[in-house]
């Protein structure tokens, strides 16, 4: 083998591992992403014919311009903030919980039960039992897929997944049947709830909005300083060390799958209670789904997961403004959250390999392209 | 099929794909010494045969004995590349460490030795069905070090998972002081001051969170001290300080995640953890493997240490040489089951490797 | 009798989008990479499927436009999960979410610029895609109906089924493939060219979702545009490649059969069995939740499920 050969083989660009970047680094990278992220996104808006930046103005008045729109805004931070710290204290366990969709509607079928046939409670028992209620049943719904992982070794993702469909069918076939409110005629839906059984409004929203701050500092409290949090973060890391560290792996699954569902399910109370005042197969919004972007986006980070949601929740606001003012649909909200997520992914890449270019040898075929620094 | 017989068959199919160059790593850690000669006598003659062989190894003798050139790597770097025939072992450690190093390992004798830990027929199954281990009974006394030897896979890791009450137990007894620990859980047997500093393929793997800091990573067995639902990190933060100068550490602080760090240095956080615990009984398995030379001695020394605090130490090894050097007794595993026991100081490699391969009672025997 | 016949000919129409989210995630699979993002793909493949045949009024132009656009997609998680190694269910579901949206985007905006308002596809195409007639074959009791009675589309997903099967078992290339979903390492150092590999696969994986979203636009939806026109079945056919334990030749069973349970509430006399609707619908998740876990249950290693799926190869990391 002569030394050519072994040159002309050699790749262009390898990839290795780098050691820690400074966090200031890491912030930097992230922010880049996201401005390219907006950038790709104008150019895509550029292409169907309207001015990113006017769009991207448009978006930002339109979900913050009044009282009115940011009440509404809120309302959409609400689910997904909720459920974002839901499916982060699954995802720290490195716990594939696809399945928050599942878990907020069997959240809000337990409580829309009370609320339906129960709305003559005194209104605070009613809402706390609907509270438990909704955790009960979202937690339930999180505890049997991690039943089956803990026992058998299930996958979690696919099975999840598979929930999510289940709890939609079991609500569509309660609006269909049992549950149907009979004063609709022809449209087969359930009742609206009775005042009694809403959410009380605080500052013009629904009070969701507090229990999903005080969430934000139990959840952050709980992975950060408490002993389960610990446990978590050690499972989550490597089975084989929690158990030779002494923790019972199979309760700690257990138990985070349980909270993890409970905080979903809890969001569906919510919803159903709060913002829809029914119990409809729409109740997720698709929260369970945009909540794991969310969380990954944040890295699991509690407070950095209030940051994307109003993000997110503004894109979403906002993009129900240039509907009605540029009839441009309301999936551009996801179109654009698709971009940013991809482009925040891509950069991950970044933060932990390093790009190291061919060294110089045969003068022409040298290409330094993409490496950075 | 044995590891050895796997490993033909590794061989033969790069062979048979017509390789002109083999590419062997460690290819003899699963190895008995006579596996190895067996090896090393293919090689030669396919080496005779044109073919161009890079053997990546640990082992100086092994170096030494099947190259004709030795390149020398330091730290991801070609240190130089020398003629294994104006080599000896000295001049490569040497090379490798890049300052002279003492070779001799200390092996003090502790006079009074008592029975600490006791097991009686101990039978394990691993998940897949085989016999882990097999009606294995052995004890092991205060300031006294057992070295295990066998190729890898012989059932150490479930011993040291049994001892630690991690592997269920089909059969047989662990008296710990006279007390049977079957049954307890990973967290009542790390009460007792029974310490596994199990070091498996991935360094990493178990003992350690490889993302976590130092200081959380002493957490790992105290985290439960304490009344309440939070975790008092004080004391960890104090104790990873503590071996940060005690041990040398080399870290750029006690929070950087312990697998930016060095081999060595990982090395040093998790048997001083274990250490601190202050154990009576200290297990410990290839705590060496991928050290370099030097912090491979500060490791002999530190069981040492251990040793003369009249702690009991579980020292499974890989190099026979280490093994014969260090340990008082040497207990040999093969497939599973204990096939002898011998005084470290006076046996020899080939009579180690004898009992590796289970043939050790046949050979005598004929 | 032919209530049978009308039955079992729906299941296989009903079950054909699935036979192609099916076969495209087999393909992600089999190198390794749980993509989520079928529904994302089958939607961008329905909404330029739909927009080309719109356009062109050629039936295999659409196809191609289906096929390609649904591949340009899976090429961004292939960059980001094979080269970039970023996490590959987070990627996938984003995929969905980012599919979903892009093509109900471009759906909408088609349609507010169309000249009638509506997305309607023209005659030409309409016929070149109808059901076959061949005289004689189709006219024939029981057989004709049965075999020879479908869409164009029908049976360019059971050619693909079976080429497929054949190109994974039979052929040095298909069985290289296979080897790295099951262990890039050791792949790798045969000399398997595993990134390369990986791109075609999730390429080749994704234009084939698209081609089944395309038959969600032009066929099921009857060739006019509605939103969410894949309505959640890829995430059916991602459940489906479990059912049909990772073969290409099962897929072609597993969508019929899952077509049929899709269908079976319209078929089924109410007087007889006074089930809700709703059950028939969670059939296709109940039973595929049923086989995840028997599955997992049975102690013995499944030799189809690829060793190494959901988890990124770096080459240094080994």
């Amino acid at each position: 083998m002569s030394q050519n050969h072994y040159n002309d083989r050699e790749p262009v660009i390898r990839v290795v591992k780098r050691a820690e970047l400074p966090d200031r680094q890491i912030t930097l990278l992230r922010l880049l992403a996201l401005i390219l992220a907006l950038a790709a996104g104008g150019l895509f808006i550029l292409c169907v014919g309207y001015n990113p930046f006017v769009i991207y103005g448009t978006i930002l008045s339109g979900a913050l311009r009044s009282p009115m729109a940011i009440q509404a805004t809120v309302k959409i931070i609400i689910p997904l903030l909720i459920t974002s710290l839901g499916v982060t204290l699954a995802f720290k366990m490195r716990f594939w919980n696809i399945g928050a969709e599942g878990q907020i509607i069997m959240g809000a079928v337990f409580a829309s039960y009370f609320a339906l046939f129960h709305a003559n409670w005194n209104h605070w028992v009613l809402i706390l039992v609907m509270a438990a209620a909704g955790m009960i049943g979202g937690g339930l719904w999180g505890l049997l897929p991690a039943w089956f992982k803990a026992n058998y070794g299930t996958n979690e993702t696919l099975f999840t997944l598979m929930l999510n469909y289940k709890a939609l069918h079991i609500v569509s076939w309660l609006q269909d049947g049992p549950w149907r409110d009979p004063g609709s005629q022809g449209f087969a839906k359930i009742a609206r709830f009775d005042k009694n059984a809403s959410l009380d409004k605080v500052l013009g929203v629904h009070f969701g909005w507090i229990i999903a701050l005080i969430l934000i500092v139990i959840v952050y409290v709980y992975l950060r300083y408490t002993k389960q949090g610990y446990e978590i973060s050690v499972v989550g890391e490597s089975q084989e060390t929690a158990r030779y560290a002494g923790m019972n792996v199979k309760k700690v699954l257990l138990r985070t799958m349980l909270l993890s569902g409970a905080v979903c399910g809890l969001c569906g109370m919510i919803q159903a209670t709060g913002s829809d005042i029914t119990l409809t197969t729409g109740v997720t919004g698709g929260v369970g789904f945009t909540a794991i972007i969310v969380a990954w986006l944040s890295q699991l980070n509690p407070v950095t997961i209030l940051i994307v949601s109003v993000l997110f929740g503004i894109l979403e606001k906002g993009s129900s403004v240039i509907q009605s003012s540029f009839g441009l649909s309301t999936d551009c909200a996801d179109v654009l959250q698709g971009i940013i997520l991809f482009f925040v992914l891509g950069c991950e890449f970044f933060i932990r390999y390093r790009l190291v270019a061919r060294k110089k040898k045969d003068g022409g075929k040298e290409r330094n392209k993409g490496g950075e620094r | 099929m044995s590891v050895s017989e796997k490993q033909t068959v590794e061989i033969l199919k790069v062979l048979y794909r017509g390789a002109q160059i083999l590419i062997l790593d460690e290819p003899t850690a699963v190895l008995t010494p006579q596996e190895t000669e067996k090896l090393f006598a293919i090689l030669r003659k396919m080496k005779e045969q044109g073919c161009a062989i890079i053997i990546i190894t640990h082992k100086l003798h092994e170096v030494l004995e099947i190259s004709d050139r030795v390149t020398i790597l330091r730290k991801g770097k070609s240190i130089d590349t020398i003629e294994t025939a104006q080599a000896d072992e000295k001049l490569l450690t040497e090379l490798m460490v890049g300052q002279a190093v003492s070779l001799e390992i200390e092996r003090p004798l502790i006079e009074d030795r008592t029975p600490i830990l006791k097991v009686v027929d101990l039978t394990v199954t691993r998940p897949d069905g085989s016999r882990a281990s097999d009606d294995i009974s052995f004890e092991i006394r205060r300031g006294e070090i057992l070295g295990v030897a066998g190729v890898a896979g012989s059932g150490q890791k479930e011993l040291c998972e049994a001892i630690a009450g991690l592997m269920k137990i089909d059969k047989g007894a662990i008296l710990y002081e006279k007390e049977n620990i079957i049954g307890k859980t990973p967290a009542e047997i790390i009460q007792l001051g029974i310490s596994m500093s199990f070091v498996p393929e991935d360094r990493l793997g178990m003992g350690l969170v490889a993302s976590m800091g130092m200081v959380e990573n002493m957490l790992l067995k105290t985290y439960r001290n304490g009344r309440g639902p939070f975790v008092d990190r004080r004391p960890a933060r104090e104790l990873a300080e503590k071996l940060v100068t005690e041990l040398d550490i080399v870290t750029p602080g006690v929070n950087t995640p312990v697998r930016l760090m060095s081999g060595g240095n990982v090395q040093k956080v998790l048997l001083g953890r274990e250490i601190e615990s202050k154990p009576n009984l200290l297990i410990t398995a290839y705590p060496v493997r991928g050290l370099d030379i030097h912090s491979s001695y500060t490791i002999y020394d530190l069981l040492n240490e251990q040793k003369k605090r009249n702690v009991a130490v579980i020292f499974i090894g890989e190099d026979l040489d280490v093994l014969l050097e260090l340990s008082d007794v040497i207990m040999v595993l093969s497939h599973g089951k204990i096939t002898g026991f011998l005084d470290a100081r006076k046996a020899t490699k080939e009579q180690v490797g004898l009992y590796m391969t289970g043939a050790a009672d046949k050979e005598v025997g004929a | 009798m032919e209530f049978i016949i009308n039955f079992l000919v729906a299941a296989v129409a009903a079950g054909t989008p699935l036979l192609f989210g099916t076969l495209g995630e087999i393909m992600n699979e089999k190198v390794g990479h749980l993509n989520l993002g079928v529904e994302g793909m089958m939607s961008i493949g329905a909404c330029a499927g739909l927009l080309a045949g719109y356009h062109t009024d050629n039936f295999i132009i659409a196809l191609a436009a289906a096929f390609l656009a649904a591949a340009l997609s899976a090429l961004v998680y292939a960059l980001l999960t094979v080269t970039l190694m970023a996490n590959q269910n987070v990627t996938g579901l984003t995929l969905t979410i980012f599919g979903i949206g892009l093509s109900n985007f471009i759906g909408i905006w088609a349609l507010e610029h169309s000249e009638t308002g509506t997305l309607k596809l023209p005659e030409m195409i309409t016929a070149q895609m109808r059901d076959i007639h061949i005289p004689g074959l189709s006219d024939l009791p029981v057989a004709g109906p049965l075999l020879f009675s479908y869409s164009p589309f029908v049976y360019i997903g059971i050619l693909i089924a079976i080429v497929l099967a054949f190109y994974l078992n039979k052929t040095k290339s298909g069985l290289n493939l296979q080897a790295i979903g099951h262990n890039p390492g050791a792949a790798d150092a045969a000399g398997i060219k595993v990134t390369q590999y990986k791109y075609a696969s999730i390429l080749l994986g994704g234009g084939i979702c698209g081609i089944g979203g395309a038959y969600c636009a032009m066929i099921i939806n009857g060739g006019v545009w509605v939103n969410n026109n894949v309505g959640g079945l890829g995430w059916i056919a991602v459940a489906l490649v479990i059912f049909a334990n990772w073969k290409p030749v099962n897929a072609i069973g597993g969508s019929f059969v899952f077509g049929a349970l899709r269908i079976l509430k319209y078929y089924v006399p109410k007087s007889i069995f006074p089930l809700p609707n709703a059950f028939y619908d969670m059939m296709p998740f109940l039973i595929t939740a049923l086989i995840l876990v028997i599955t997992s249950m049975r102690k013995k290693r499944n030799l189809s499920l690829p060793a190494h799926l959901g988890n990124n190869y770096f080459r240094e990391e080994r």
